[in-house]
């Protein structure tokens, strides 16, 4: 099974996040898995700009950064882990900037309206991937992690 | 008055949230407000990189030297600040949320955390003089569902409402958040004439908001439909609509673009 880990942490190997998924990956190891490790601030990574041509053609992003290597694992893995402290009660702004980029060229479909609810239409995508969220917050509230 | 506006569309010009700003902010200027608008997608804007040093320094200061410092001299000297941004993917573009952690995560640079029953609070170190410092969020997306804003709006209100000042008083007030569905009809000129109605209720929140510094609750009730409904066409065709326009979609060439 591969696995792709996102820390999305600017502390990087010294946060908490770190502290938390060392444990959790110590654990999945030996049972064939292979783990790719990223950590964001490392990577390059721009902010969508919005440009909508990715909605045009079929799904590629046109803006050329480590964006395109961290896009061809999320397409070949079959679980991502996502860590990634709480700020301002949400994620981090690299984890935000790394999400934006890689869902934006997924919802490329268009609208249509699902049982009441409106969702995107994606025709080219046709693998599942599970997705894992591991947070952590310096305060005790389990309110934290709602939003 | 001053205010502050933070706008997080990475292609404002034309987009659907600069256009329903714009009206607002008119109001604002009728009213005689000073008003200040920035472009995020146009500034240079680190992300917050967890040193804490802005907990540890005397004065909250950020050590990163960018534009956000600029924003945040002028964010402490304004009255009002208005954010805004698309939802993307529930939460705000990635360009507001960078700018959100460094203006507040020195505001939580907590003296101390203060826990009164289940809650807490920080103790901000900061000086404030005056009054609170009022909050607006103005949303949009291109779904319908009003409900989607939620999470993110649960999370910025949380944000504000854990900063308190010596006296143990709130230092910033959200007034509440303009959420608009069905966004993308915006950037159609002739489905947006047809909002007069809309118009009309953007300009008088903005006027209240240099008046009475807040707007009221039933006019927040009234602007925050899909946009459809302000149009008054069905919502079946505001879909088929937007499919339309989400192709056609000709941004000009901005921030950074190589293509």
């Amino acid at each position: 099974m591969k696995t792709v880990v996102l820390n999305g942490s600017p502390r990087m190997n010294k946060g908490n996040t770190e502290k938390i998924l060392e444990p959790f990956l110590e654990g999945m190891k030996g049972h064939q898995i292979e783990i790719t490790r990223l950590y964001l601030k490392k990577m390059k990574v721009e902010s969508c700009m919005g440009c909508l041509r990715c909605h045009e053609n079929g799904g590629q992003c046109v803006i050329k950064d480590d964006m395109q290597i961290l896009r061809k694992l999320f397409y070949e893995c079959d679980l991502l882990i996502l860590a990634t402290p709480i700020y301002e009660f949400s994620y981090t702004s690299y984890m935000c900037k790394a999400i934006e980029r890689l869902l934006e060229p997924l919802a490329c479909g268009e609208i249509v309206l699902a049982a009441g609810n409106e969702c995107y239409v994606n025709h080219t995508f046709k693998r599942r991937i599970g997705i894992l969220l591991i947070t952590n917050g310096s305060f005790d509230g389990e309110y934290t992690f709602g939003p | 008055m001053n205010i502050i506006v933070l706008n997080g569309h990475p292609k404002p010009g034309g987009s659907p949230t600069t256009v329903i700003l714009n009206h607002l902010l008119e109001g604002c200027r009728e009213s005689g407000a000073g008003i200040l608008d920035y472009n995020l997608g146009d500034m240079k804007i680190e992300s917050c990189i967890g040193c804490l040093y802005c907990w540890t320094n005397i004065e909250g200061r950020c050590i990163l030297e960018d534009d956000a410092s600029l924003l945040s001299k002028e964010f402490q000297k304004s009255e009002v600040a208005i954010f805004a941004s698309p939802l993307k993917f529930f939460s705000c573009s990635s360009l507001l949320k960078i700018i959100l952690e460094r203006l507040f995560m020195p505001y939580t640079s907590g003296k101390r955390c203060l826990f009164v029953g289940d809650e807490y609070y920080y103790v901000t170190r900061r000086k404030f003089s005056g009054e609170r410092k009022k909050i607006l969020f103005l949303l949009d997306s291109e779904f319908s569902d009003t409900d989607l804003f939620a999470p993110l709006i649960q999370s910025v209100k949380s944000s504000f409402s854990i900063v308190l000042d010596d006296d143990g008083e709130n230092v910033m007030d959200y007034m509440g958040s303009i959420t608009i569905g069905c966004s993308v009809l915006a950037g159609n000129a002739d489905i947006f004439s047809k909002c007069t109605n809309l118009k009309g209720l953007l300009k008088r929140a903005g006027k209240q908001i240099v008046q009475n510094s807040n707007i009221e609750p039933d006019l927040f009730d009234e602007i925050n439909l899909p946009l459809y409904r302000h149009a008054g066409i069905s919502r079946e065709e505001a879909f088929s609509l937007t499919n339309r326009l989400m192709r056609s979609f000709s941004f000009s060439p901005g921030r950074g673009e190589k293509i």
